[in-house]
């Protein structure tokens, strides 16, 4: 069910002659673009720790954002009031970056003709809030089973429901609602005098249902004690130069951070980014094949439509070592004289829209896993990653390893701590030797930061080898 | 306080006296308006202006607790809120420690904090700045050749607690930010760099052609930058990346780190943390202070208070569900106010001059910092030092060790104080970094 349709129209006497108005206020003989953007979102989430379910909290927000662009200006304004007459002042404050009197007047068709990625209703009322509290008990109970030496646990299940209306000066407007569910385990273990943390998450645009009435939560409450037992022996890593495998999945956020951001429209037409200008020429080693797809049904990263009414869809950036092409939304589309790619996304109504990834990831290649790990006579195995950022304009990024192993003689050893990488983004890319035939993507926990701005966002790649990049550690 | 805050604060004042008694509810209401003002390339980019507010309503029933949040603030949906946290409340499970702040709690409304000073713009004097600050920095050198501009943006908040055990407070306050962002390049190689100022009074913020300069140097200051080999070495830390140290440190001594055991220092009371020569200080009351808050998250009154003496943990700071947990009284700190960090060994002249040879570290990235076991590892971005004086700027690199080893490894701190955050410290010169390079 859309709020906005079902609700907000009807309580506040909004109907699309009203849209109409307001779109048509915002537009005008000098604006290129303007939208409107309404959204009504309700997220929840429960958490379990110290074996109790203690914390439970449900946050509505709704809103409006208006938003006028002439060439590369951009008027915005945004409230929580649907009075059509705020409306409209909103409407006059964002267009007032330029002096343009003429108004048009606009007819606005509805746009349904995109494929839907996901379902409509809301995640939240899929299961009951007893179910919800039932079932982080038992996960609760079956890990302080698990393992003795568990010394804390956290829990967390949470979910939100996006009912979002855009309607843009080329004409249309569109409805669209985006469940998004989550979970996730925290574990610390503790041996002797160590203590060690073990994470693991997973979830998708999806009903409670797909998470909880299947087996994946102990899976991931598994793999989150898994991890922080390997840490529990791990050795400090020693700094230097030297080989990197990076598994297949999770470790994609690499190339997130890499790549993907110097990818994004906006750097690429202000030149700020050090992928600028380099459409055709080799960016990558020839085993590289990067793709950005919106459009893959469930993923927590997909999108039916993006915010700027945009359906999403399947961009190769880089095709066998060559870039292809950018991530666009409206604006800068227009001003670098290409097609949209459905990349228009903005945290919600009181955020303008920008070039921002979905799920990205590096397809697979003809080597397998084991050859990879075997071909490396003294290295590292880094397997999941606890965060990353990228300075796009040098292109340095930094990485800090959670779960990461030393390769000697083809042969994976200890588990090594406090391991960080280092690198330049294209640097790296064209070091890649090897890459496997595992593309794997994650398991739905990515949340992208970009000017102040948070989106879900999914990663993903195959093993792969890197062959000379700077690990940082605390051993000379 | 605005007209339409004090009618808020008495409509949910009354809203508060009217809800059943059986049960216990905390209101926390925000409001800000504001702008922001982008200019590149010599004429405006964007312009957003902001206008938010947000209630928040906990209900205790029993020993369980749930929370709910509305940006509408009708009666109808105050109305559906109080119910929701009812709800999520009715569901959870008890916890003993559980509770509103009932000791030391604020009962005055409006508070003049010294941190409010509103002042009527129009869009184009904030556009002329934004224009003179970048202008000042694309001037400097033709090696700066790109932009990503410089933005202006100001807000004014309005913060109010209520809760049924009396708490009552509210104050508002104001901010005021200019930053510019500039790109040089050489021999094809980009850097960028920025500078900022954030003050509450406009008056006290730098000027345009100060932030936009000093952006420039910055960013010509990085061009050339080569690679360094591995060492162990003494590293220098800029006042900025300090309060992120010492924030670090702060988060591991936060209360609910601690009772979780999920923190580093969590055996660390009354113990020797920092080397001797270290004093940190909790001081809420500074006016203009960044951090100046009169009461905390709960309601509950601030205070001035040491935290580190002489380099031993004096305190851990405590919201009252921590505080419960650990048999202790709420320190007033659900958040923290402005730290000041002070030493004995405090240089007034030039640190980088006071070693012979290491790293000046001024940006680190990625989130290498963890509170758990205090393992510490970044990549970084700085300038090598050699008999004393800056050669050249380094870059793809590491610094690694245990904010253990790194807090008692302090040599001294240096006077250039850190104005852009509610940590207030120098540059911090730390002994016996790992640097991972080529």
């Amino acid at each position: 069910m859309n709020i906005i349709k079902e609700h907000i129209f009807p309580n506040n006497h909004l109907g699309i002659d009203k849209i109409e108005s307001i779109v048509s206020e915002s537009s005008g003989s000098s604006i290129d673009l303007s939208d409107l953007y309404i959204q009504y979102t309700t997220v929840e989430s429960w958490s379990c720790e110290d074996g109790i379910v203690k914390n439970g909290s449900q946050h509505i927000d709704s809103g409006y954002g208006i938003r006028a662009i002439s060439n590369e200006k951009t008027g915005f304004s945004y409230g929580n009031n649907f009075d059509f007459d705020e409306i409209i002042k909103a409407a006059k404050l964002s267009k007032s970056i330029v002096k343009s009197n003429i108004s048009q007047s606009l007819n606005l068709k509805e746009y349904t003709d995109f494929k839907k990625l996901y379902i409509s209703e809301s995640p939240l009322t899929s299961v009951s809030d007893n179910s919800k509290v039932d079932f982080l008990k038992e996960m609760n109970r079956y890990i302080k089973n698990k393992d003795k030496r568990v010394q804390q646990v956290i829990i967390n299940l949470s979910a939100s429901h996006d009912s979002v209306f855009v309607a843009n000066s080329l004409g249309t407007y569109s409805f669209d609602d985006r469940p998004l569910v989550r979970f996730n385990v925290m574990v610390i273990l503790k041996s002797g005098d160590r203590v060690e943390r073990g994470s693991a998450g997973g979830g998708g645009r999806y009903s409670y249902v797909n998470l909880l009435e299947t087996k994946r939560p102990f899976e991931l409450a598994d793999e989150a004690i898994r991890i922080a037992d390997v840490n529990l022996s791990s050795k400090p890593c020693k700094a230097g130069n030297t080989t990197v495998v990076l598994g297949s999945g999770w470790p994609g956020v690499l190339l997130h951070e890499a790549v993907g951001h110097g990818l994004e429209g906006d750097f690429n037409r202000k030149k700020t980014s050090n992928f600028s200008d380099l459409i055709g020429q080799s960016v990558a080693s020839e085993l590289c094949t990067v793709i950005d797809d919106g459009t893959i049904s469930d993923r927590r990263g997909s999108l039916s439509i993006d915010d700027e009414g945009t359906p999403t869809a399947k961009n190769t950036l880089i095709e066998n070592g060559v870039l292809k092409g950018y991530m666009q939304d409206l604006m800068n589309a227009k001003l670098m004289n290409v097609k949209p790619t459905g990349n228009g996304r903005r945290e919600s109504y009181a955020h303008l829209p920008m070039p921002r990834m979905t799920n990205t990831y590096m397809l697979g290649g003809s080597s397998n896993a084991e050859e990879i790990i075997d071909s490396v006579k003294d290295g590292i195995y880094a397997v999941n990653f606890s965060g990353g950022q990228v300075d796009i304009t040098s292109g340095q990024f930094v990485f800090t390893a959670s779960e990461a192993y030393k390769i000697e003689s083809g042969k994976i050893k200890n588990s090594i701590k406090g391991m960080t990488l280092i690198g330049n983004g294209p640097d790296v890319l064209k070091k890649v030797s090897m890459v496997a035939d595992d593309m794997k993507l994650d398991d739905g926990v990515g949340t992208c930061g970009k000017e102040g701005q948070s989106v879900p966002v999914g990663v993903g790649q195959p093993t792969l080898k890197i062959d000379d990049i700077t690990v940082g550690g605390t051993e000379v | 306080m605005p007209k339409s805050f004090k009618d808020t604060t008495d409509n949910l004042r009354n809203i508060l006296d009217d809800l059943d008694k059986k049960r216990e509810y905390e209101f926390h209401f925000n409001s800000a308006t504001g702008a922001d003002i982008t200019s590149r390339f010599g004429d405006v980019e964007n312009i957003q202006y902001h206008n938010d507010e947000s209630l928040t309503v906990t209900c205790i029933d029993g020993k369980r607790k749930g929370v709910a949040s509305t940006n509408n603030l009708s009666s109808e949906s105050i109305k559906l809120t109080i119910e929701k946290s009812q709800s999520i409340a009715s569901f959870l499970e008890s916890d003993k420690y559980q509770g509103l702040a009932s000791n030391n709690l604020i009962n005055q409304l409006d508070i003049d904090c010294g941190i409010y000073f509103p002042k009527e713009f129009t869009t184009e004097q904030l556009i002329d700045l934004t224009i003179e600050c970048e202008k000042t920095a694309l001037n400097y050198d033709k090696r700066i050749n790109n932009s990503e501009g410089s933005e202006y943006g100001y807000s004014q908040s309005n913060n109010l607690l209520l809760n049924s055990h009396g708490a009552a407070g509210s104050y508002s306050s104001t901010s005021y930010t200019l930053s510019c962002v500039v790109i040089a390049e050489e021999k094809g190689l980009k850097e960028r760099d920025y500078a900022y100022t954030t003050r509450r009074n406009f008056e006290r913020t730098d000027n345009a052609k100060s932030i936009g300069e000093l952006s420039a140097k910055k960013v010509i200051s990085r061009l050339g930058a080569k690679s360094v080999s591995t060492r162990k070495c003494p590293i220098i830390l800029t006042p900025e990346l300090s309060v992120g140290l010492f924030s670090s440190f702060l988060s591991a001594i936060n209360g609910n780190n601690i009772y979780k055991k999920n923190s580093f220092l969590s055996n660390y009371l009354n113990k020797k943390v920092f080397a001797n020569h270290i004093n940190i200080f909790e001081k809420p009351n500074i006016e203009e202070g960044l951090g100046t808050k009169p009461f905390d998250g709960e309601g509950v009154v601030t205070y001035e208070k040491p935290i580190i003496e002489s380099g031993v943990l004096s305190t851990f700071m405590l919201d009252t569900y921590s505080a419960n947990h650990l048999n202790s009284k709420s320190t007033g700190n659900s958040g923290y106010t402005n730290i000041i960090i002070e030493s004995s060994n405090t240089l007034n002249n030039d640190i980088v001059s006071s070693i012979n040879d290491g790293i000046l570290v001024t940006e680190m990235m990625g989130s290498g910092a963890n509170i758990l076991t205090g393992d510490y590892s970044r990549g970084a971005f700085g300038y090598l030092i050699e008999k004393g004086k800056i050669t050249h700027p380094i870059t793809n690199f590491t610094i690694a060790s245990n904010m253990i080893d790194m807090f008692s490894n302090i040599i001294e701190l240096g006077s250039d104080y850190y104005e852009n955050s509610k940590v207030k410290c120098g540059s911090v010169l730390i002994d016996n970094m790992t640097v991972g390079g080529n």
